[in-house]
């Protein structure tokens, strides 16, 4: 007489597959009804967000969000830019405030990388997701393989990027003030408050998936977060009835425009649920570290550094601009048929500090110039970069990285030799 | 968050390789659920291809906590209503079985894979009830509280039904041990 137990583990042992055809049929029936269910619910992420919305903590966010567009509105009709001191947006912010996580789906598209054969188009898939408590995830998708899994850990102010493909990872560390800097800034409401900053373009209405979306179009490399691209254009869309924003969508270009990219991302969900031990990175045992670097935005010292091993790379060369991807790019263009070493990319990855700095003092309107598509490592006297540090004083950096503090006259003179 | 709630999250962007991973990662134990209630694999399919194609138009709104403990309760309720309909014909193939049979390692395989096909056999002779119990808790990992809201009946009938339905399989298997031995 065979035992309960074994009996059961006899029936687990039995195991039936679906034949291939089945198998293909299954599954392109559902699909079909997936993008059938889609479509005909166009707005299917909508009532989900909708109702966790107005279940959770940010009821008032539509409320919110009706003052945004009302705004809009209002201050447009005086043909004036946004101010993000006014007092109706601090209200905005007030009542966005509240929510604590978020979900995006985002689709890119980039050409023109030194470091892909022919500078081929790359077109990615990538989810974000967001939480105020637990910190960021974003995981990279090509051909619906993952190819990057990124884990922002505020414990450990890091950066953590696991790449499955070269069972790999890298870390970057940040200082405890920039790092807070930097994952404040990937807040929802921090997103729409930075935007709001900018002049604007009334774009109209047009429907996307089924709703009916209002834009609004900012033109400057400044409204991203980071400095990535030399010229960049961002439309933000609100559903009008809901008035969420729904869509993002960005155009980038840099090293003089020979690097074009186009990203789209869809607002998934906000304030939803989200657990903890997806924000923890998962390395495997087998995978390797690849570059570890400490990225400081406030550091001078990390910047000329970031300056100085690009210029060993490249032969005396510095980037001609500071958006990293210029300066990523143009580091693989001067080593043209030659593979960087680790060692070369551990270095390199220093050039980010450099680019931080910069869109730092960019984003403090420190009167920051680059003259890096003119200055090389042997223009001891030329200016290669500066900045206002006081009402009548510049802190120069020099074509040999040399660094002094200078009058706002003095300057008016080196930079008269550096643009000769 | 779990891998399945990821990926639930994106098939309701309405992204179609969510959705195949969800279907590759269930697939076999959703079939095997099928094909041991329905004792039929071209029924078991056809269950399957309901459950899959019902879970993409909901886009997976539906779903709230334990995916396969969702799916499998899909297929339950699938399997029944195409047993209302048609009188089933016990007609799965034994030697497919014995070729689908897992096992723990060489040494077990042809007794485990035979054993298994017995076992297999013998829940074709469960009242439906009792099958139905026994199967979604060992292959479909379905807990007795599941199940019983599932079959809108209490705990403890779905307990009962689970223990007739392993002392009639021990009969039976003993049964078919008994025939063996004298052939």
């Amino acid at each position: 007489m065979k035992s309960t137990s074994k009996i059961e583990r006899l029936a687990k042992k039995i195991r039936f597959s679906p034949n291939p055809a089945a198998d293909e049929r299954i599954l392109t029936s559902a699909e079909a009804a997936l993008e059938k269910s889609i479509k005909t619910k166009p707005a299917a992420l909508q009532p989900n967000i909708w109702r966790i919305i107005m279940k959770s903590r940010i009821t008032k966010l539509a409320a919110a969000a009706v003052i945004i567009i009302a705004v809009l509105i209002g201050i447009n009709q005086f043909g004036g830019s946004i101010d993000g001191a006014s007092v109706a947006w601090g209200e905005v912010v007030k009542n966005v405030e509240q929510i604590r996580t978020s979900i995006y789906r985002s689709k890119t598209s980039i050409e023109g990388l030194s470091y892909v054969k022919g500078g081929a188009l790359q077109e990615t898939e990538g989810y974000e997701y967001y939480s105020a408590e637990y910190g960021m995830r974003r995981d990279k998708y090509e051909n619906g393989t993952i190819i990057a899994v990124e884990h922002w850990i505020p414990a450990e102010r890091a950066i953590v990027t696991i790449n499955p493909q070269t069972k790999t990872y890298s870390r970057r560390f940040f200082t405890e003030e920039e790092f807070r800097d930097k994952f404040k800034k990937r807040e929802p409401k921090e997103i729409i408050k930075h935007f709001m900053t900018f002049e604007y373009t009334e774009l109209g209405r047009k429907t996307i998936n089924g709703v009916e979306v209002e834009g609004i179009e900012v033109n400057d490399p400044k409204v991203m977060l980071e400095s990535l691209f030399e010229s960049v254009v961002v439309r933000l869309w609100v559903d009008v009835e809901t008035n969420l924003p729904v869509r993002i969508e960005m155009r980038g270009a840099a090293s003089n425009r020979s690097v074009k990219c186009e990203q789209v991302v869809d607002v998934v969900e906000l304030d939803g649920e989200v657990e903890a031990s997806m924000f923890e990175p998962n390395i495997p045992g087998d995978y390797t570290l690849f570059s570890e670097a400490e990225i400081n935005n406030k550091n001078e010292g990390l910047a000329v550094q970031g300056l100085r091993i690009f210029a060993e790379i490249t032969d005396g060369q510095y980037p001609s601009s500071l958006a990293i991807v210029t300066a990523v790019n143009e580091l693989w263009e001067a080593r043209t048929g030659m593979k960087l070493s680790k060692e070369e990319i551990e270095k390199g990855i220093t050039i980010q500090s450099t680019c931080s700095f910069y869109n730092a003092l960019e984003q403090a309107d420190k009167d920051v110039a680059y003259y890096g598509d003119r200055v090389t490592a042997d223009d001891v006297d030329k200016v290669l970069m500066r900045w206002k540090i006081s009402e009548d004083e510049y802190r120069v950096i020099f074509g040999d990285l040399t660094t002094e503090n200078v009058t706002a006259e003095d300057l008016a003179k080196l930079e008269k030799l550096t643009l000769e | 968050m779990s891998d399945d709630k990821h990926l639930l999250k994106r098939i309701r962007c309405g992204d179609k390789d969510a959705l195949r991973r969800i279907y590759e990662k269930y697939r076999n134990d959703l079939f095997t659920v099928a094909v041991s209630l329905l004792q039929d694999a071209h029924l078991a399919e056809d269950c399957l291809q309901d459950v899959f194609v019902g879970f993409a138009d909901s886009a997976g709104f539906n779903i709230r906590h334990n995916l396969k403990g969702y799916m499998v309760s899909c297929v339950a309720n699938r399997a029944r209503d195409r047993l209302r309909k048609k009188t089933i014909q016990l007609d799965c193939p034994l030697e497919e079985l014995s070729s689908l049979a897992t096992t723990t390692g060489p040494a077990d395989k042809i007794i485990d894979s035979e054993e298994s096909v017995r076992v297999f056999r013998a829940l074709a002779e469960l009242p439906y009830e009792q099958r139905e119990v026994f199967i979604l808790h060992v292959q479909g990992e379905m807990k007795f509280k599941e199940i019983a809201k599932l079959q809108n009946i209490s705990i403890k009938t779905a307990q009962s039904r689970y223990r007739y339905g392993v002392e009639k399989l021990r009969t039976l298997l003993k049964r078919e041990n008994k025939n063996e031995v004298y052939k």
